[in-house]
């Protein structure tokens, strides 16, 4: 395993039943970075994360994570991981100075001051009761709960589902002051593209339980292009664009958009015999979206990209 | 730790209500029974129906609070919550385990010892039932806590198939059954208490090592699940599933068998003590309309035809089933004998009610206002006594001995023969007399058809007695006195006075020295018939000799037990594990050799040495069936080399057990077609079965964006 990476699998491979969940996943998160794993519903993210984590067997394959296999976890090694499980699960009878002092209790390391610093930022009393804790908040007792324990590494699955815009602002605060320094590392699954884009440094996009996208966000950037085309039907059915992640309608023009763009890229819509061809600039989130779109479509357009590349 | 169990208690102590509502209703239950309804049959079976009912809702109490504790927190949220923590993962099942243990037992301990506190307020003046007598219920309900770690170990176990999840249940629940019933039927298996605790600590063992390692694990494909613990739960839990599933085959089995089974009654002939075999099955008396003896297809025939007139039946006290409770030996449960309640023998009558308490004491209650009886008397061998003095010379071992004549009972134990009769005109009313002094073994009050009088006739001292009874004017016909009960208009009951003045005693008229061969052999039942004493001795197989007046002896034929053999031939029997069948042969071998009659078993098999060879025969089948079964099982499950080879052998100790302990274990494999042989192959192995290739990388689309770094991507695990 390389030092550099906090977690590294290799070929991770869930099935469930006859259905191939998690296919081949070979993902890495470098020690200090901010890792955004994006994925649509289903995509796979949560049950990756769960292997992870080493609460789920993988049906072959292996993942290493603070260098150590994650089917082999021990307790001196989960309090260096912090992991907020999907949903914010906190036990609904508990206030949450409890769940403090349940924390306390249960890691040898805890920052007590941590804790209410975090749910004050959240605008949370240390007297509520967990169960009448609004979405927001209990997210937030959630994060304290995982941060306190001063961990190495951060493991966030789809920490921000169903948050107010504030409670997402102070999420997303809470996240960069933990990796202010540089040394600790967050991985964090997430639909928010836009706070995606504006924590992390790199990102990973999921697609039908395969990655498709690993790597630093602003290669990303660099490494996607897009082209408005004139044409009467759909570019991308020809099959014959390089790296075509997507194309779709606006207005009277398609867009496409393209993975790696090169000169063949260039060589294969000169072409297509549009009437123009003129390229134009694609944010973030209509990148991600691209690929996120693309396990929406039919089996067609893959069919074209594989005769394509 | 301190945080687990807070937790613990703080999510499972609703489940405590639920279990004092549940034990609470049962001892409930029984309280309108005590007060309103009371009956010989119901105190003399409270103590049975108690326990068996607190322990069938003991286990399914525990059973239900470790699912309950378990699966909670097995959801993806609070496992990982829980679990991702500087805990170990023993730590949170042993916090399960103490938690659920304290609710447990709060929710038993508090209605039972309330319903103790109840049966304390009536006392033993009211009803003969003590409040420690609970105590059997709550250790069968104790016995029933196995199943608690159980349901944890079953739901806490990783391997998704189904096998490895539900076999802690089935061993837990042959385990709990088998203790649970111990305490109900008898009170002569107290020393498997510690193998009980044994097998709860190797549970609960297996629990903690199966939540901290299984779990975590990938299932097993190719070698045994890690741990000896858990192989141990798994190997006894297997073959309590063999069990379970022979017993839902046997009733077919005793189907097949139907015409070779009869049930029998042994019955002498009273001029010449013949003994023949009974058979009191409806389908022949049907037939024939004459009582029948039986035949079999491995025992010889015996005597068929009608039987003579004059015959008696051995008394029901000797024959087989009670052999034990005949022996004068000293009773191991006294050893513990807060554990055991007193056993009881009523026999129902309009005004009063016997009660032999186990402790050596004759109690006699008055039943006239049958819902509130009172205590009358208490009997020991020196007297009786008013119910408020409690005698200090109890019987040892009191029996009673049965075919008395009317208005007259008599009792023996290790220093005599007594007699209570109980009616007389001037109080006291009870008269209790010593009619023979001396170590009595076995002793039977004989009916002499002819001149229609009782005989006792004892065996004491190695000599068989027969005494005249006679009355105050040395008369035998005391005897005839029938006794009759009249009921006025208002209901009260009288009895006539007939012979009520008789204080009866014994006479010796003869007696004959017992011959050498019974030395070793302790007779425990006799019979006077014209020909001389028929005397039973204690044995694996039932021996009857005739010890006839003069002093000479003979042995008689013994209808052959064709229940039991025949039962031993049941084809279902073949279907059983050997090594199970050997452990059992041995273990009754061992206890027939302590009890140094081993010739008795030799002999015994060997005259059913056809039963034998065929039941051998079977089980060779049964075992090459397991093996067939096996190896198509093992290829399915890619299992090869010599771990397929272990599980073939074990099939030879095992028999069907092994094919149900391979489905168990090892799951039957999601298999795809391989890319470069075409074979299927299992999609949890790296490489494929047959060509051992790796699987193929997944085709690549040209729109992956990977870092330039190629360090990050490149570097194989599997590779290093």
């Amino acid at each position: 395993m390389n030092r550099d990476n906090v977690i590294q699998s290799d070929r991770l491979t869930r099935y469930f039943g006859k259905r191939v969940v998690v296919q081949d996943l070979n993902f890495s998160v470098p020690r200090g970075s901010i890792v955004g794993l994006l994925g649509l519903n289903g995509a796979g993210k949560s049950t990756a994360i769960r292997m992870m984590m080493g609460f789920l067997t993988p049906t072959r394959g292996r993942c290493e994570i603070l260098g150590r296999n994650s089917q082999d976890l021990r307790p001196e090694d989960r309090v260096r991981i912090g992991y907020a499980v999907e949903g914010h699960f906190l036990y609904p009878w508990m206030k949450v100075q409890d769940c403090e002092a349940f924390g306390r209790d249960t890691f040898p390391r805890w920052s007590r001051e941590q804790f209410y610093a975090t749910i004050d930022r959240f605008g949370i009393a240390p007297s509520q009761k967990v169960n009448w804790l609004s979405r927001g908040q209990r997210a937030g007792v959630s994060l304290a709960s995982t941060i306190s324990s001063d961990p190495e590494l951060l493991v966030l699955d789809d920490p921000a589902l169903g948050l107010d815009p504030v409670s997402r602002r102070a999420l997303n605060e809470t996240l960069l002051d933990f990796n202010d320094s540089g040394a600790r590392t967050v991985l964090i699954s997430s639909h928010m593209l836009d706070d995606i884009e504006r924590i992390c440094d790199r990102i990973a996009i999921m697609v039908a339980g395969r990655i498709l996208v690993d790597c630093k966000l602003d290669d990303f950037r660099s490494r996607i292009a897009a082209w408005s085309i004139e044409s009467s039907s759909d570019p991308g059915t020809y099959g014959r664009i390089p790296g075509l992640i997507h194309s779709h309608r606006r207005s009277h023009s398609w867009v496409v958009t393209v993975a790696n763009p090169n000169d063949a890229t260039l060589s294969a819509l000169e072409q297509l015999g549009a009437v123009s061809c003129e390229p134009v600039d694609i944010t973030f989130e209509e990148a991600v979206i691209a690929y996120l779109a693309r396990s929406r479509r039919s089996d067609t357009f893959l069919s074209g990209a594989r005769a394509a590349s | 730790m301190k945080a687990l169990l807070i937790k613990e208690f703080r999510e499972n102590s609703k489940w405590l209500v639920v279990g004092l509502v549940l034990f609470a209703g049962v001892a409930y239950c029984w309280l309108p029974e005590i007060r309103f309804t009371w009956s010989y049959s119901f105190v003399s079976s409270f103590e049975k129906s108690l326990t068996a009912i607190v322990g069938f809702l003991g286990g399914l109490f525990a059973l239900s609070l470790g699912v309950l504790q378990s699966a909670l927190d097995l959801r993806s949220g609070p496992r990982a919550y829980l679990q991702h923590r500087g805990v170990k993962s023993s730590q949170i099942v042993l916090a399960k385990l103490i938690t659920g243990f304290t609710i447990y037992a709060i929710a038993i301990l508090i209605p039972m010892s309330l319903l103790a506190v109840y049966l304390g307020g009536f006392g033993i003046q009211t009803i003969p039932v003590r409040p420690y007598q609970i105590v059997r219920a709550l250790a069968a309900g104790f016995f029933a806590y196995i199943m608690h770690p159980a349901a944890i170990l079953c739901l806490s176990r990783g391997a998704s198939w189904w096998g490895t999840k539900t076999i802690p249940i089935f061993a837990a629940l042959a385990i709990a059954g088998s203790m649970i019933v111990y305490c109900t039927v008898t009170s002569d298996w107290l020393w498997l208490f510690p193998v009980y605790m044994l097998l709860l600590a190797i549970t609960c063992w297996a629990a903690v090592d199966a939540w901290e390692k299984l779990s975590l694990n990938p299932p097993a494909a190719q070698s045994l699940p890690n741990g000896w613990r858990v192989n141990g739960v798994l190997f006894l839990g297997s073959l309590a599933c063999t069990l379970i599933a022979l017993q839902l085959l046997s009733p077919l089995g005793s189907l097949l068998h139907r015409t070779e089974r009869r049930e029998f009654e042994t019955k002498f002939d009273l001029s010449t003590g013949e003994p023949w075999a009974v058979s009191t099955r409806p389908e022949d008396l049907l037939k024939s309309n004459v009582e029948k003896s039986n035949g079999s297809i491995f025992g010889s025939k015996i005597q068929i035809g009608v039987v003579p007139n004059e015959f008696s039946f051995m008394p029901k006290k000797m024959q087989l089933g009670s052999m034990q409770y005949l022996t004068d030996d000293p009773d191991p449960s006294t050893m513990f004998q807060s554990l055991y309640s007193d056993q009881y023998n009523y026999w129902n009558h309009p005004i009063w009610a016997n009660v032999i308490d186990r402790r050596g004491y004759l109690l006699r209650y008055s039943v006239i206002d049958r819902e509130r009886p009172r205590l009358d008397s208490i009997i020991d061998k020196e007297g009786i006594h008013s119910p408020n003095s409690l005698p200090d010379k109890p019987f040892v071992n009191l029996r009673e001995i049965l075919n008395g004549p009317s208005g007259f009972r008599a009792y023996f134990d290790s220093k005599g023969v007594y007699a209570l009769q109980r009616y007389r005109s001037n109080a006291p009313d009870v008269l209790l007399n010593r009619l023979v002094e001396g170590n009595v073994s076995a002793a039977e009050l004989s009916t002499i058809p002819i001149l229609d009088v009782h005989r006792l006739v004892v065996v004491v001292d190695g000599e068989v007695r027969e005494y005249q009874l006679l009355d105050e004017n040395d008369s035998e016909e005391w005897t005839t006195d029938a006794q009759t009960v009249t009921i006025d208009d208002n209901g009260t009951k009288t009895l006539s006075r007939k012979g009520e003045e008789q204080a009866i005693r014994a006479k010796l008229i003869q007696s004959v020295a017992l011959p050498v061969q019974f030395a070793n052999r302790k007779p425990h039942s006799l019979l006077r018939t014209q020909a001389g004493y028929v005397v039973m001795v204690d044995s694996f197989s039932p021996k009857y000799f005739l010890l006839k007046f003069d002093g000479t002896s003979e042995e008689l034929p013994v209808p052959k037990d064709e229940s039991s053999s025949n039962a031993l031939a049941n084809p279902v029997n073949a279907t059983l594990p050997p090594a199970l069948m050997l452990i059992a042969s041995f273990a009754h071998f061992i206890y027939w050799a302590n009890r140094g009659e081993s010739a008795e078993l030799v002999e015994w098999l060997m005259e059913r040495k056809s039963i034998l060879v065929y039941l051998a025969i079977l089980g060779i089948i049964f075992v090459l069936a397991s093996v067939w079964v096996v190896n198509r099982m093992l290829r399915k499950r890619g299992i090869a080399g010599k771990l397929r080879w272990a599980w073939l052998l074990t099939c030879i100790p095992l028999g069907i057990a092994t094919p149900l302990v391979v489905a168990s274990i090892y799951a039957v494999r999601v298999r795809e077609k391989c890319m470069s042989c075409g074979q299927p192959r299992s999609v949890d192995l790296e490489h494929c079965e047959v060509c051992n290739t790796q699987w193929p990388l997944g085709e690549l689309e040209g729109i992956e964006v990977f870092d330039t770094n190629a360090s990050l991507q490149s570097e194989s695990l599997l590779s290093t």
